[in-house]
């Protein structure tokens, strides 16, 4: 790990020894595992759904799933902007961005809770049938992570109001978009293959 | 290795964020229409759309397309266990 000396102990920070900064390292490499668990889980989805009715998935609810999928990718959209922000040194926009994902992203959480609530009422539960069981798993790990992402970001906001980010310290608000993202790409192939074959 | 961005100089990407956003919201609008094709085989044209998306928050969101190839790597290796894992798990 080598540092620069500096007035301020934040500005101008690096942590390496490879010359990739460790923590964005570390976040591709965990983002790499989170492959593998999804994959392995989509997997068994796949699998489940050849042992399930045709009809299994006919429960599901496809144009409130499409809205909320699409406020997952505006809260992506919002989250590469704030790292922007961040690199411009526009504290206020940065600001914005990162509430708006915060915002989103709790959006997205009680959009699932609701679709959760109306399936279990309509005898659509993680017992119902193979598929269902496989549904609630993959869904509710994904669901687990946005909440994850959520208490990330309400750590992140005090720092991002006290003015903590800018052009040479914005590696800790990269690294959770990483994380971010990575969430949002897992639901676009999962309201696919759930919800839409 | 290197990273990308230092602190000395950095790109604004704000144009292609906004071009990618467009496109990831016109590609989801175009798979709920898929949807109500009769006739199409929907199964692949809509996983191909889902992973052309994908690939877009990955190589724009996400940076990859302009930093290090490392992570490119990394991310991207554990697919040649992921794709057969898939086939066996279709198989059954």
């Amino acid at each position: 790990m080598s540092h620069t000396t500096a007035t301020t102990a934040i500005e101008h920070e690096t942590y390496t020894s490879t010359g990739l900064d460790s923590r964005k390292l570390g976040m591709w490499l965990f983002l790499a595992t989170e492959v593998m668990i999804f994959s392995a889980l989509i997997g068994a989805l796949l699998n489940a759904k050849t042992r399930s009715p045709a009809d299994a998935n006919d429960a599901l609810n496809i144009p409130i799933t499409g809205v909320n999928t699409f406020i997952l990718i505006i809260s992506s959209f919002m989250v590469a902007m704030a790292v922007q922000s961040a690199l411009d040194n526009r504290q206020g926009r940065l600001k914005f961005f990162m509430l708006a994902t915060l915002a989103l992203g709790a959006t997205f959480l009680g959009v699932q809770i609701f679709e959760y609530r109306e399936l279990l009422h309509e005898g659509f539960t993680p017992t119902t049938s193979p598929f269902s069981g496989a549904f609630f798993t993959v869904t509710g790990l994904h669901g687990f992570h946005v909440f994850i992402g959520l208490l990330v970001i309400l750590w992140l906001l005090p720092q991002v109001f006290k003015g903590r980010f800018g052009p040479g310290n914005y590696m800790r608000v990269e690294v959770f978009g990483l994380y971010w993202h990575f969430v949002d790409i897992v639901w676009i192939m999962l309201f696919t293959i759930v919800y839409l074959l | 290795m290197k990273d990308e961005h230092s602190t000395a100089e950095h790109t604004n990407h704000t144009r292609t964020y906004i071009m990618v956003f467009f496109a990831l919201a016109v590609l989801t609008g175009l798979e709920l229409v898929v949807t109500l094709i009769q006739g199409l085989p929907q199964a692949p044209v809509l996983l191909a759309m889902s992973a052309f998306k994908a690939l877009l928050v990955i190589l724009f969101f996400m940076h990859l397309r302009w930093d290090s190839r490392w992570y490119s790597f990394i991310f991207f290796a554990p697919f040649l266990l992921v794709i057969p894992m898939i086939i066996v798990m279709l198989i059954g």
